[in-house]
């Protein structure tokens, strides 16, 4: 046992070089931070708003109308356009961090409608019966701009009616004001409820977050019950007969077999139901939850997504091919190129037997990715703590088992997931030796290895898509299993064509790896070292 | 040489090992008629089987020549000297080529011994078959009495080597490399570790990349690396390749010290046939796996013999291998 762990420390002074410090440094780094990069940007609502620089086009237009000497009608309400829209473009910029999806955006633009309709009934007012708007209203065409239309939906002969529209409209002119001015979110939602009509869940949903007085519309509680509104709206499948399965001509081409349609809905209805019931976990006891959803399964909007500290750290699970890239550019000769530049006799005429030497790098291997893994981790724990709180990440996770909701204690869920995902890490390490043991070829090793690793990410994909099966029995789709555990969408579907899941996973990496060490060390321990 | 004295001794020896004149004459490739004259003083033996004379009847040809045997070399070859390497009947193949045929030698405590032979005589594979690098067909190797196949790690923590080339980590510095072997063998004596540093002459580069160093200097730190684990015997193949005079002067002064003050015995292969001659007590010469001739090196200076010629007549193309055939008419 001694004599291993010191061959596992001479494996450290060896590898662990300047060069590889900063190649795995990088790589890491650059992986880390593009996943956080990407995760942020399925989260959060990156919808284009105009700025108040957008208001040049504006005021060139209003410039061009002030060089003119008459305006009519039409000028008249392009130039009170102009206006209101550079002026709504700096009420924007002065909220500041709204997007399109925003309430206040949504005020704001509704205020300008408003504001254009008062000026509108206010030009038919003092002209009632000029021919121009009189011709406009009566005219059969269907198709019209901007400002004939809001002539013909505003126009009337009559003084009463039409000072009753613009009393109207200025009522709503005001109390869209006061919202912009209290800028609350649940005095918007208050005001939405009194001016539309909508579905009872959607009108429950409402009156919660009044209730809780939600000043902030990207507050997690209030994003927590419109999820749980949008999911309870949505109508589950049932699941059919086998019967009316096989009269069904379009399941059949879709899922080939009764079977990988039962599973494909039974994974997609008890995705569902933990989903469902995670956030109503959450509404009642005032929790974050970390839940990812695939819009095609969820129905839930973009808007309707929070990002938390644990989302960001739950990435971790998806590190594993980062960590398996720094492996094979940093130790992916770690037997064929001893063999190559002769280094290898140094160790082979120590007096130490083959099968500890190669046990030695077999467990350096494995330790050199935990090392990488947990640097990882650390920076995402870092920087999603720096970013949205290490409050987050003290309190508990939130899991779906034997149909209850259980709150586990986050850090210890996440290594053991990361302990369940390094099993496959493992296997590839197993494969990696192999690899350099037969060949005795670095550029073999590391040209093979990066295509399996490479290969993996898409596995999923390729068994559905392209009906590659056989890859679902093979190790290779299992070396991120993150992507199992989070349900990957690619996975899901795959479902429909092959009966695989974690457990059948860690099983065939487990075989694959305890049969090609045992090859490798049969081949390591007997060959005779000619160069 | 007095003839008749030396045939008689012949004729003792013969006796105390219980052979006929036909046994001995069967081993050397003779008839018996050949080793009656000898042993009636009629004639001496041919020069050439002087070797296989003194092989058989564990004798030196100094000895033999003589007629008597000499009692200090006795003293050198009483068994209570320790053997540190014992190789019997070891043979190895590569595919249907035998590669080493048979080979049985020993190493004595404190004697360095030259291994010379051509290209492709099985001097390296010899060696590397000794380290355990490559997998022996028969025989068996023990190495200061521990049989190797039996206690690997036993056996080799008495041997350090330096094979062909240096075999070091390059990006790393010298303590580093040193380093290495000294973990992996449990070493922690650092006076020792310096010292040996020092004996070959590299305390002022050891901090530096091995890659900066001259072939030289990486030698040296192979020896360096070979000599830290304490071994009792060490294999040298052909240490110096691709050296200048300089360089081999320098490490042969290094090889002279450690086997006269660590009692390290030495087994070096080398083409240079004057630094094997220069430096070894023992030469054995190799071809075509087989071990033609064992010389002591008092004898080759007794007699005066050219191991150049020795080492060209016995390995280019003759047949006199130790029971090979020979011409009785050369006799």
């Amino acid at each position: 046992m001694k004599k291993i762990i010191n061959l596992i420390k001479c494996e450290f002074i060896k590898n662990y070089t300047l060069k590889n410090i900063v190649i795995s440094t990088l790589i890491l780094f650059i992986s880390v931070f593009g996943i956080i990069y990407i995760t942020e940007l399925f989260y959060n609502d990156n919808e284009y708003v105009a700025t108040y620089t957008e208001s040049n086009y504006y005021q060139n237009i209003l410039d061009n109308l002030n060089n003119k000497v008459n305006l009519n009608y039409k000028e008249q309400f392009e130039f009170f356009q102009c206006n209101s829209v550079i002026k709504m473009l700096k009420e924007i910029e002065k909220i500041g961090g709204i997007t399109q999806r925003s309430w206040q955006y949504e005020v704001l633009f509704n205020k300008l409608e408003v504001e254009e309709n008062i000026f509108v009934l206010n030009q038919i007012k003092e002209k009632v019966n000029d021919e121009y708007f009189k011709n406009i209203y009566n005219s059969n065409m269907t198709y019209y701009d901007e400002y004939e239309g809001l002539i013909n939906s505003n126009y009337s002969r009559d003084m009463n009616e039409l000072n009753e529209r613009i009393l109207e409209n200025e009522k709503l002119l005001k109390e869209y004001d006061l919202l912009i001015k209290e800028n609350k979110y649940y005095k918007y939602l208050e005001f939405i409820i009194n001016h539309e009509d909508m579905s009872e869940e959607r009108l429950n949903a409402y009156k919660k977050v009044i209730d809780l007085k939600v000043e902030k519309q990207s507050d997690y509680m209030s994003l927590n019950l419109f999820q749980l509104a949008n999911m309870n709206y949505q109508n589950r499948e049932q699941i059919i007969s086998k019967e009316e399965f096989y009269n069904n001509y379009d399941l059949v081409m879709q899922y080939k077999t009764y079977e990988g349609y039962v599973r494909y809905q039974e994974k997609i209805v008890s995705e569902f139901e933990r989903k469902q019931a995670i956030i109503k976990y959450s509404l009642d006891n005032n929790m974050k939850h970390d839940l990812e959803f695939a819009s095609y399964m969820d129905g839930i909007d973009v808007g309707q997504k929070y990002i938390s500290s644990k989302v960001i750290v739950n990435q971790a699970l998806n590190l594993s091919i980062i960590v398996i890239v720094i492996v094979i550019l940093t130790s992916g000769g770690i037997i064929s190129k001893e063999h190559s530049t002769g280094t290898e006799k140094i160790l082979l005429t120590q007096p130490v037997k083959r099968w500890k030497v190669l046990l030695s790098k077999f467990i350096y291997l494995i330790l050199h990715s935990y090392i990488i893994w947990i640097i990882g981790l650390i920076l995402l724990i870092l920087f999603a703590g720096f970013k949205y709180g290490f409050n987050d990440l003290v309190t508990s996770k939130l899991i779906f088992e034997n149909n209850v909701v259980v709150e586990v204690n986050y850090i210890i869920y996440l290594l053991k997931n990361i302990l369940i995902c390094s099993i496959p890490i493992i296997t590839f390490i197993s494969i990696l030796l192999f690899i350099s043991t037969l060949t005795l070829s670095t550029t073999l090793t590391v040209g093979l290895s990066m295509i399996f690793a490479l290969i993996s990410p898409f596995s999923w994909y390729l068994i559905y898509n392209f009906k590659l099966v056989f890859l679902a029995y093979t190790p290779i789709p299992y070396f991120n299993i993150g992507l199992i555990i989070n349900n990957f969408e690619a996975y899901v579907n795959s479902l429909q064509l092959v009966n695989t899941n974690i457990n059948l996973g860690i099983t065939i990496s487990i075989i694959t790896a305890v049969v090609l060490y045992i090859i490798t060390n049969l081949v390591y321990t007997k060959r005779d070292v000619k160069n | 040489m007095n003839q008749i004295k030396m045939g008689e001794f012949i004729c003792n020896l013969r006796k105390e090992k219980g052979l006929t004149q036909k046994q001995i004459g069967d081993m050397l490739g003779i008839t018996d008629n050949s080793i009656s004259k000898w042993e009636r003083g009629i004639n001496a033996p041919d020069i050439y089987y002087l070797a296989p004379l003194s092989e058989i009847f564990n004798v030196s040809i100094k000895e033999l020549l003589n007629g008597e045997r000499n009692n200090k070399r006795k003293e050198k070859k009483e068994e209570n000297r320790n053997k540190v390497l014992e190789i019997k009947n070891l043979s190895k193949k590569f595919g249907n080529k035998n590669i080493l045929n048979n080979i049985s030698l020993s190493i004595y405590e404190g004697d360095i011994v030259g291994l010379i032979g051509p290209n492709g005589a099985g001097k390296t594979t010899l060696i590397k078959t000794i380290l355990g690098l490559l997998n022996k067909n028969s025989g068996s190797i023990e190495i200061c009495n521990i049989n190797l196949e039996k206690n690997f790690e036993e056996a080799l923590s008495n041997v350090g080597c330096i094979i062909e080339k240096p075999d070091l980590y390059e990006k790393l510095t010298g303590t580093k490399n040193l380093k290495i072997t000294s973990i992996i063998n449990n070493i922690n004596d650092k006076e020792y570790i310096d010292k040996v540093i020092k004996m070959v002459k590299l305390n002022t580069r050891i901090n530096d990349k091995v890659k900066k160093y001259s072939l030289g200097m990486k030698q040296r730190l192979a020896l360096a690396n070979a000599l830290i684990k304490k071994p009792k015997l060490l294999i040298l193949d052909e240490p110096t390749n691709g050296l200048d005079p300089l360089g081999i002067k320098e490490l042969r002064n290094i090889i002279k010290d450690v086997n006269k003050n660590m009692r390290i015995s030495i087994l070096i292969s080398s083409h240079i046939l004057s630094e094997i001659e220069n430096i070894s007590d023992k030469i054995i010469i190799i071809d075509n796996g087989y071990v033609i001739e064992e010389l002591d090196i008092d004898d080759i200076k007794y007699l005066n013999i050219s191991l150049e010629e020795e080492f060209l007549d016995k390995t280019s193309g003759s047949k006199s291998q130790i029971g090979g055939n020979v011409n009785e008419e050369d006799n």
